[in-house]
């Protein structure tokens, strides 16, 4: 029978840096994935939100600090089996060769802009500026034109009524790529036997389980561990292991809007307004023609649910309702001074929040069964969540 | 703005394009779960559009759609069926994404508006029961020359599911050819012509035609998929028209389907069915016996064979043998030779026989068309009736050198013809046998009923009558085309960028940009009714969908870019709008031994161009399945089918 060694179960990002590690070190392990592929779930974000909200004071310090380039630099280049290239508009690139193809850590900058109008939410905002220039971030407060003209598609005349904070040299990677070059590397190394996609669980065993796949059933026991890598898609599987868990704060919905734009898009800047983030999507390096692929991205989080365990999800979330549609539409009509707009994708995802990550994260009698949390959201969390997780075999 | 909510258990929803709608499968989709009490909500009438789905997690999703007033509807439905057409975009070659070629099913609907020329060859890609039919429908207007290029000769096998023996022969006999070969490129020559470029195993040729028309590739496939499993997301695929007797095998292939797909549905929608349970296991069961039984004949195809011009002994005997050839009674007057002999789900000579004379039998696990000689009184009305053209009247006499044959004949070449003159004899693929002579037109009772169709008998050597399946004029009395002109009171004037032109009064601008020669990419896709959002123009200052705008006279047309021929694509576009090419498509597969769609539609981004994948997603699953990527049963799910527009003051 084949050891398997310590086997990982997860969906995306998490389970393939545990594996990354583990072959960098030596350590036999296998992938379960309950979904058909690592794209599916997409449970992770390109960058900390950093959205009033989504990240209250209390975080946001902490986001500042590990939202940074160079700390996620530090953070993904050693798990990542290629190269990781940085862009910043402010820096001009090293000499030497550079491969455009690969995985870009960007340094966008912030921008919270606000009307004039609201004097309160200001407050928050100068608090957020304070805090980054603290942690050493470029951060400035910039008033009228200077304020609303960064932010990617403005079209408007009317510009005195804003006013922004900027904060430079936060993160923003390229997830697709990222996930790709993983998934190839690690699919290369353990080969076809040891990354399983499109599982099923069937029942628990003492050390591991009985699955479905490939039209086969399958018994996975590891002696070494299992590692449960908890996202919304896991769900079933964690409630089946233990009925005492750990519970998260809540779920919350993200949608995805793609926006087809015909104004010009600044591709260094992250804006945020109300309760959107909106920005240029593109692949790697800002390309130099923004006219094939003049697309807008705008996040939207929507309200924090609660979970509970038992009724596990809200079955019905709210996206693309009148909410959501007025507020793009005020978006792009009133603020941004749009005639009209096609809106040409979504798509949605459910993310957990927490209050701790730090939470039990062992199940079961035996200690060979770890359960991570946080193992969706921001890619920095994502990966040091999962590293920390697989800590005890390295 | 002013969401409106909606729910239901199941929703139906047309992709951009489908031909017609609500199509059969549409209906009886709706009629089965609508029966068992499900809420049943069916798009795409009445001016709402279907701009996408947004899948959930668990089951079914959110469908958006907007109406007339660009109101949005948010509908939540527990299942969803979208559906779609099958594919019929060609491999990509340089040209082949000009106006010179044209999806078969904008062919299909442009047959009729007569904006193709027939004094030209045209040339179908693909040797399929749909591209020959077309083909055969080109011939009966009057087309000079069909030409249907087969560029994989190892599917030939599999092409015969049932019914392709007829269509074939009705191609062929009508003076349609085949060829094998792969195609080059296709450049316009001006005058609404192109010059395709075919490789064969001779070597190149250059074809001067006035269309190519793609018919897509070949596929056994079932017609629906699930994606995710047990997501209860389905596809299905449209393959009936709009009468059943255009396309009997796609008709029943999608009734079937639907009414597999209706009762898997029930049967995860609702725990307890009480007494509806054995009606909805009987369906299910039936209709997946049908789809099964739908490649029986696979294994043991009817192929004629022939030595030379002239059909084999063997299959000769074969075909005498077949019970629906008479084998007394046409010794002693015309009688009809149902010869269609595989077994096909059509029943239409049987249900219209007056006399019962044609009565479908079950042999084995085929069925057959059997004929009662005793009872065949030789009225025609078969001969008319059957859409494959496979009956024919005939009468041998045993002691005459003379025997008689009644064929049907198109409009377009009955009415050249003339008592007493001389044809030239046909055999079943379309080769010159001998001569024979037109004797008379044969009228029936239900002549209005078919009035494309006449039927002519003539007269033959006997040892040919058996041999002989249409005939053709003798080149010397007149073969060529007269070209139609339109009137000149007929046509309006209106101004292209700048520049005079004449168009025929009361077309669509798409028509008659299309009729005019100019090229505009994603015109093409010619949808029949606005869902696909690609052809959107500048008429008389305002942007509008050109194929659903008339022309009037004097009307203001401006392009982009002026009148421009698109050029030669490059070598392996796959996704035109975004310039991703095959190569680059197939060495990221590679480079990454990717596996799962998804990934490689993410990494790739084919699809995230203007046209929404409309014309590059059916390619890419393509090349995924050559590559041994499992592609076979996903669904690309992503937000938009089309493009959803919100304007200001528009919406409430
Ligand atoms: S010719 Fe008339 S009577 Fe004879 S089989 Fe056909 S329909 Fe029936
Ligand atoms: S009408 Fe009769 S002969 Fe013609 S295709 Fe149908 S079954 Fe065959
Ligand atoms: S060809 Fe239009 S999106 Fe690919």
């Amino acid at each position: 029978m084949l050891n398997y060694g310590v086997v990982l179960v997860g969906t995306g990002v998490a389970p393939l840096i545990a594996a990354s590690h583990f072959i960098s070190k030596g350590i036999l392990c296998t992938i379960l994935n309950p979904e058909v592929d690592f794209f599916l779930e997409n449970s992770e974000l390109p960058f900390r939100p950093m959205h009033p909200r989504v990240s209250n004071l209390k975080t946001q310090s902490q986001d500042l600090k590990a939202g940074s380039l160079e700390s996620v630099a530090k953070l993904l280049q050693p798990e990542f089996p290629g190269a990781i290239e940085s862009w910043s508009p402010l820096k001009s690139q090293t000499p030497g060769f550079h491969d455009p193809d690969t995985v870009h850590l960007r340094a966008r900058t912030r921008l919270f802009l606000k009307s004039l109008k609201f004097e309160k939410e200001w407050d928050q905002i100068e608090e957020l500026y304070l805090k980054a220039q603290d942690a050493g971030l470029n951060s400035q407060v910039l008033e009228g034109a200077k304020a609303v003209h960064r932010f990617p598609g403005f079209s408007g005349a009317q510009s005195n009524h804003y006013r922004a904070v900027s904060i430079g040299g936060l993160y923003d990677v390229d997830l697709i790529r990222y996930r790709n070059e993983l998934v190839e590397y690690v699919r290369e190394r353990l080969g076809p036997e040891r990354i399983l996609c499109g599982v099923s669980l069937s029942e628990w065993l003492d050390s591991g389980f009985r699955v479905y796949h490939d039209q086969q059933m399958k018994t996975i026991r590891s002696p070494e561990g299992v590692v449960l890598y908890w996202t919304p898609r896991m769900n079933s599987w964690i409630r089946c292991a233990s009925q005492s868990l750990p519970s998260p704060k809540g779920v919350r919905l993200w949608e995805e809007w793609l926006i087809q734009s015909r104004e010009f898009l600044d591709p260094s800047v992250i804006g945020v307004w109300e309760d959107l983030i909106a920005f240029s999507d593109y692949e790697g390096s800002p390309p130099r023609d923004l006219v094939s692929r003049n697309l807008l991205k705008v996040f939207k989080p929507s309200t924090l649910l609660t979970w509970t365990k038992s009724s596990g999800f809200p079955l019905s979330l709210p996206y693309a309702n009148s909410e959501t549609l007025s507020s793009l539409s005020e978006f792009c009509e009133e603020f941004l001074h749009w005639e009209r707009f096609s809106i040409s994708g979504m798509v949605t995802r459910v993310l957990f929040e927490w209050d701790d990550l730090e939470q039990a994260t062992l199940l079961g009698e035996s200690d060979s069964i770890v359960l991570v949390p946080g193992s969706d959201g921001p890619l920095d969390q994502v990966v040091s969540q999962s590293l920390k997780s697989i800590a005890r075999w390295s | 703005m002013i969401v409106r909510d909606g729910s239901f258990d199941v929703v139906i929803a047309p992709a951009p394009r489908v031909a017609h709608w609500p199509s059969i499968g549409v209906t009886t989709l709706s009629k089965e779960c609508s029966r068992v009490g499900l809420k049943v909500g069916i798009l795409g009438e009445n001016g709402i559009q279907v701009r996408g789905l947004i899948p959930q997690m668990g089951t079914g999703g959110v469908v958006i759609a907007q109406d007339q007033q660009h109101r949005i509807h948010r509908l939540q439905t527990r299942a969803l069926v979208r559906v779609s057409l099958p594919q019929e975009i060609s491999d990509p070659f340089p040209g082949s994404r000009s106006q010179g070629l044209l999806p078969v099913s904008t062919a299909m609907r442009v047959l009729k508006s007569k904006s193709i020329r027939l004094d030209q060859t045209l040339v179908i890609l693909g040797t399929g029961n749909r591209a020959l039919r077309l083909g055969s429908q080109y011939l009966e207007m009057g087309a000079k020359e069909v030409v249907c290029i087969e560029s994989n000769e190892s599917l030939w096998g599999k092409k015969k599911i049932a019914g392709w023996e007829v269509e074939q022969r009705r191609f062929m006999s009508t003076g349609g050819k085949i060829i094998f070969g792969t195609p080059l490129s296709l450049t316009e020559k001006g005058g609404l012509l192109w010059d395709l470029r075919v490789q064969d195993t001779i070597g190149v040729r250059i074809l001067t035609v006035s269309r190519v028309i793609s018919a897509g590739p070949f596929s056994h496939e079932l017609p629906f998929r699930e994606y995710p499993a047990g997501s209860m997301l389905f596809e299905f695929t449209q393959h009936s028209g709009e009468v059943r007797e255009n396309d009997i095998e796609g008709w029943d292939l999608e009734l079937n389907s639907s009414r597999f797909v209706a009762t898997r549905m029930i049967k995860s929608l609702i725990t307890d069915l009480g007494h509806d349970r054995d009606r909805i296991d009987s369906i299910f069961k039936k209709s997946k016996q049908k789809l099964r039984s739908r490649d029986s004949h696979l294994d043991d195809p009817f192929v004629v064979e022939y030595e030379g011009k002239w059909i084999k002994k063997e299959t000769k005997t074969q075909i005498q043998k077949y019970a629906g050839v008479p084998k007394r009674l046409h010794q002693q007057g015309l009688m009809a030779s149902v010869e269609c002999f595989e077994d096909i789900s059509c029943q239409i000579c049987h249900e219209r026989c007056p006399e019962s004379a044609i009565q479908i039998v079950k042999h084995g696990v085929r069925l057959e068309r059997v004929l009662i000689e005793d009872k065949c009184t030789a009225c025609g009305i078969c001969v008319k009736a059957c859409p494959s053209r496979a009956i024919t009247l005939i009468n041998e006499p045993t002691d005459k050198t003379e025997a008689r044959l009644v064929v049907p004949v198109a409009t377009h070449h009955a009415k050249r013809l003339k008592t007493g003159e001389f044809v030239t004899l046909v055999n079943r693929q379309g080769d010159r046998l001998s001569q024979g002579r037109m004797m008379t037109e044969l009228k029936t009772e239900v002549d209005t009923e078919f009035p494309g169709v006449h039927l002519i008998e003539i007269q033959t050597p006997s040892h040919l009558v058996n041999e002989t399946r249409q005939f053709k004029l003798v080149p010397s009395l007149g073969d060529e085309l007269e070209v139609t002109h339109t009137p000149l009171d007929q046509t309006i004037e209106v101004s292209l960028d700048g520049n005079k032109r004449r168009v025929r009064a009361g077309i669509s601008v798409t028509q008659a940009l299309f009729e005019l020669g100019v090229a505009r990419e994603l015109d093409v896709l010619s949808c029949p009714d606005g869902s696909c959002r690609l052809c959107q123009i500048n008429v008389d200052g305002i942007k509008r969908l050109a194929c659903q705008t008339e022309v009037h006279s004097h009307m203001h047309i401006q392009l982009k870019k002026g009148i421009q021929a698109i050029e030669s694509t490059k070598e392996d576009e796959v996704c035109a709008c975004l310039g991703i090419t095959r190569g680059e498509v197939e060495s990221r597969i590679e480079k990454g031994k990717l596996s799962s769609p998804e990934q490689i539609r993410a990494s790739t981004h084919v699809g995230e161009g203007r046209c929404l994948g409309q014309s590059c997603i059916p390619l890419f699953n393509r090349i995924l399945q050559e590559k041994g990527v499992d592609g076979s049963r996903w669904v690309d799910w992503r937000f938009p089918w089309s493009e959803w527009v919100v304007s200001r003051g528009i919406s409430e």
